[in-house]
């Protein structure tokens, strides 16, 4: 029963950061303890991404619950996804930080790459 | 099954052998394309072309198709694509792994991932270059025990004789160690 389980663990093997909407961006914990209605907008976010990400990605991803200042953390199992999450930024009106992390499933090495955008597109150094 | 300890490597020259065996005995790692549903474990390639062909081939879906990093962050959104190590013979040797050979890449690699007992197949050694470099990576690492197969041939390789590390085996004395370490 557990080696079942085990199998169909998901390898999550890319990690991006996007960043919070305007109002919640660079805002200290104190800040957020005061401004119960950028708490809202914030967890707004959250749950439209969550929507959004389940109409979108074809293969499973994860939305980190931690808090992180710069803004949520998700990972990817596939890349064809991840591709597709960064295209499709504009029409949803969100950015990611501009880089992506990948984990080396020989190494398991946990690499961060910059991603620089471009006139007719992206690309990775 | 010897999984983690021994592993085939399928050199730059094409042969005509049935990897039943070494799929038997543990993993397999590919130099660049194959046209023979082998399941590699690893296939590697440092060329881009080649990459290209790699990512569509039907064989190597199951594979992780290793590169070097320049390579790796223009074909960093396909899964089974990852990028190789750095390793220790690199600067050692002055090897340039985006332009040696895959077979060099392969023994590298297998090396790194510290298998016990490495069997090359179709393991090219007429280029001077490349026998040059093969001795002097098992002579790096005599922790690691390597096995250069070949066809059934009266006449003896005597190029390895000087490490202890390295044997020269056929076909049929693979098969009867396969046959023996499988069971």
């Amino acid at each position: 029963m557990q080696k079942k389980t085990q199998s169909k663990e998901t390898f999550f093997k890319y990690i991006v950061t996007l960043r919070w909407p305007q109002v919640a961006r660079n805002r200290s914990v104190e800040t957020l303890q005061e401004r119960p209605d950028i708490v809202q907008e914030m967890n707004h976010f959250r749950e439209k991404l969550e929507r959004v990400c389940k109409l979108i990605l074809k293969k499973e991803h994860k939305i980190e619950d931690k808090f992180h200042i710069s803004g949520v953390k998700i990972l990817f199992e596939s890349g064809q996804d991840l591709y597709e999450f960064i295209v499709r930024q504009p029409e949803f009106e969100w950015e990611i930080h501009p880089h992506i992390s990948t984990i080396n499933s020989l190494t398991g090495e946990y690499k961060t790459f910059d991603l620089v955008y471009q006139p007719t597109g992206f690309i990775v150094v | 099954m010897q999984k983690y300890t021994h592993i085939t490597l399928v050199g730059n020259i094409s042969i005509d052998y049935d990897y039943k065996w070494c799929n038997k005995l543990g993993d397999i790692v590919a130099s660049g394309d194959i046209n023979k549903p082998l399941n590699t474990k690893f296939s590697i390639t440092n060329n881009e072309s080649e990459l290209q062909r790699m990512i569509n081939n039907i064989n190597l879906k199951n594979s992780i198709i290793l590169t070097p990093l320049t390579l790796y962050k223009k074909y960093l959104f396909f899964n089974n694509v990852d990028y190789l190590p750095s390793f220790p013979d690199e600067q050692k040797l002055h090897i340039d792994i985006d332009s040696c050979s895959t077979q060099l890449l392969s023994l590298l690699c297998s090396i790194w991932c510290e298998y016990d007992k490495v069997f090359l197949f179709g393991y090219n050694i007429e280029d001077l270059n490349e026998r040059e470099l093969l001795i002097r990576v098992a002579a790096n690492n005599p922790h690691i025990q390597i096995y250069y197969c070949r066809k059934p041939n009266a006449n003896k390789i005597k190029l390895f004789d000087h490490l202890p590390n390295v044997s020269v085996m056929d076909y049929k004395e693979f098969k009867k160690y396969a046959e023996e370490n499988t069971k």
